[in-house]
């Protein structure tokens, strides 16, 4: 059998496995091997060569897929809404001291948050910042 | 040889791709190590990264997820032992502390929930940990968020799923509950009694009084009407007799002035004889006398005669 059609075979298969499985990678090996097989059509014999220029062929697509992913960065994506909340409004329930941990309610969520200034029940506040589990808010219209 | 080359050449390509190019799955993200030390974080979607130089160190899931706590013995502020179970929601939300603050977060977010949770359960009495959930839950966060700060997880809430105290204790809190129930019920029967006589008595001595009310005033009106009426007779008895006087003394002053003092008198007798015969005695013995007197009579008639002629 003729050295092109494995690369062919090669190609197919990578392709189609690329496509069930949405890794990518696969995709560059694929049209690596495509690269092969033409190499291969004009020279049947030299094996060796034809594996270097597909390697070659996949590693370049593989470096110059980063403009590509700077391309498809500006997709939607999901917001999660219970870990973006700054600069949403909600309501303390348990007071807040200087210095100690009070509780805000943001959108049906609880989180422990801290102020600089002290902050009664009841009152309305704006989150300022988060770091991972404990938020900073100041007093509602007092900062914009 | 040839083959071996080849072999050895496209294994390394492939080996080469596969760790540069990295699609990263929504709500989850990567922790890249450039040379062992935090480079980024791989973000979902495409990522492409410089093989051996570039290390992903961890996924992490940035989903709420569930971590069942085995029920657990814990004390109470008044010796009982409850079995608690509950379930705990937790949230990655710092990948970078969550990989390098602590070792294993899951394991770490189930030891601190069941801790804070004994710690708390054990200020409170049996009584307040069965109907204060919603304390008890408020409490553990803020003692969890305190200590889960460094570890980049947000434990999003702790819920008591069950709380079982011991069997003979919720025996005696069975019997407690009816005690209760019955004593509520004895003491509604006794009111609702009492409630009863006293309207009761009430409605009796309403009616007594009322009735009294109305034969008192029903016999003040009875005599004061008797009164009236007596006034308003005897006042016609004295006008009636009055009026009588007052004839009379006109009859006789009429008399006197047409000078007929005897003729009266003998009119009047006359006048009398037939009151008498219309008595109830049929039979009449009239005197001699009293015939003479007829003559007189009729003497005195021709003398009215006479004295009408000659008028």
């Amino acid at each position: 059998m003729v050295v092109w059609v494995f690369w062919l075979i090669a190609a197919g298969v990578l392709f189609v496995v690329e496509m069930m499985t949405l890794t990518f990678y696969l995709l560059w090996l694929s049209i690596g091997a495509l690269a092969a097989c033409l190499v291969s059509l004009l020279l049947p014999d030299a094996v060796l060569l034809q594996v270097v220029a597909g390697s070659l062929v996949a590693l370049g697509l593989t470096v110059f897929s980063k403009p590509l992913v700077a391309r498809f960065r500006s997709s939607r994506g999901f917001q999660d809404t219970g870990t973006d909340i700054v600069g949403r409004q909600g309501l303390v329930v348990e007071p807040i001291e200087p210095g100690r941990y009070g509780q805000v309610k943001v959108g049906g969520d609880t989180w422990s948050a801290t102020s600089i200034e002290s902050l009664g029940k009841d009152e309305v506040v704006k989150v300022v910042g988060r770091s991972s589990t404990i938020i900073e808010v100041v007093r509602w219209g007092d900062m914009y | 040889m040839q083959w071996a080359i080849i072999g050895i050449i496209i294994f390394v390509v492939v080996v080469f791709v596969a760790l540069t190019v990295k699609i990263v799955p929504q709500q989850r993200v990567g922790v890249v190590e450039r040379l062992g030390k935090f480079h980024r974080l791989l973000k979902p979607g495409l990522n492409v990264l410089i093989p051996i130089i570039d290390q992903v160190r961890t996924y992490h899931d940035l989903r709420i997820q569930q971590a069942n706590v085995p029920p657990q013995t814990v004390i109470t502020k008044d010796n009982v032992q409850v079995q608690i179970d509950t379930i705990i929601f937790y949230q990655v939300v710092g990948p970078e502390e969550a990989t390098y603050g602590i070792s294993d977060y899951v394991y770490g977010v189930r030891n601190i929930s069941t801790a804070t949770m004994r710690q708390i359960i054990g200020k409170l009495e049996l009584d307040e940990t069965l109907s204060g959930r919603e304390k008890i839950s408020s409490d553990i966060r803020l003692a969890l968020d305190e200590a889960t700060e460094k570890w980049g997880v947000r434990i999003e809430r702790v819920e008591v799923i069950d709380i079982k105290p011991p069997l003979d204790i919720q025996e005696a809190m069975d019997k407690q509950m009816k005690a209760e129930r019955s004593k509520r019920a004895i003491v509604l029967e006794a009111e609702a009694a009492k409630q009863d006589m006293i309207l009761r008595a009430e409605g009796d001595k309403q009616s007594k009084i009322l009735k009294a009310e109305g034969d008192k005033e029903a016999r003040i009106r009875q005599a004061e009407g008797l009164r009236q009426a007596q006034e308003l007779e005897a006042l016609g008895q004295a006008k009636a007799i009055q009026a009588v006087a007052e004839a009379e003394k006109s009859r006789i002053g009429l008399l006197s002035s047409a000078g007929l003092d005897e003729k009266v008198l003998a009119y009047q007798s006359f006048d009398a004889l037939t009151e008498i015969s219309k008595g109830a005695a049929n039979k009449v013995f009239l005197p001699t006398s009293a015939v003479e007197t007829l003559g007189t009579l009729g003497a005195i008639a021709e003398v009215f005669k006479a004295s009408k002629e000659s008028k």
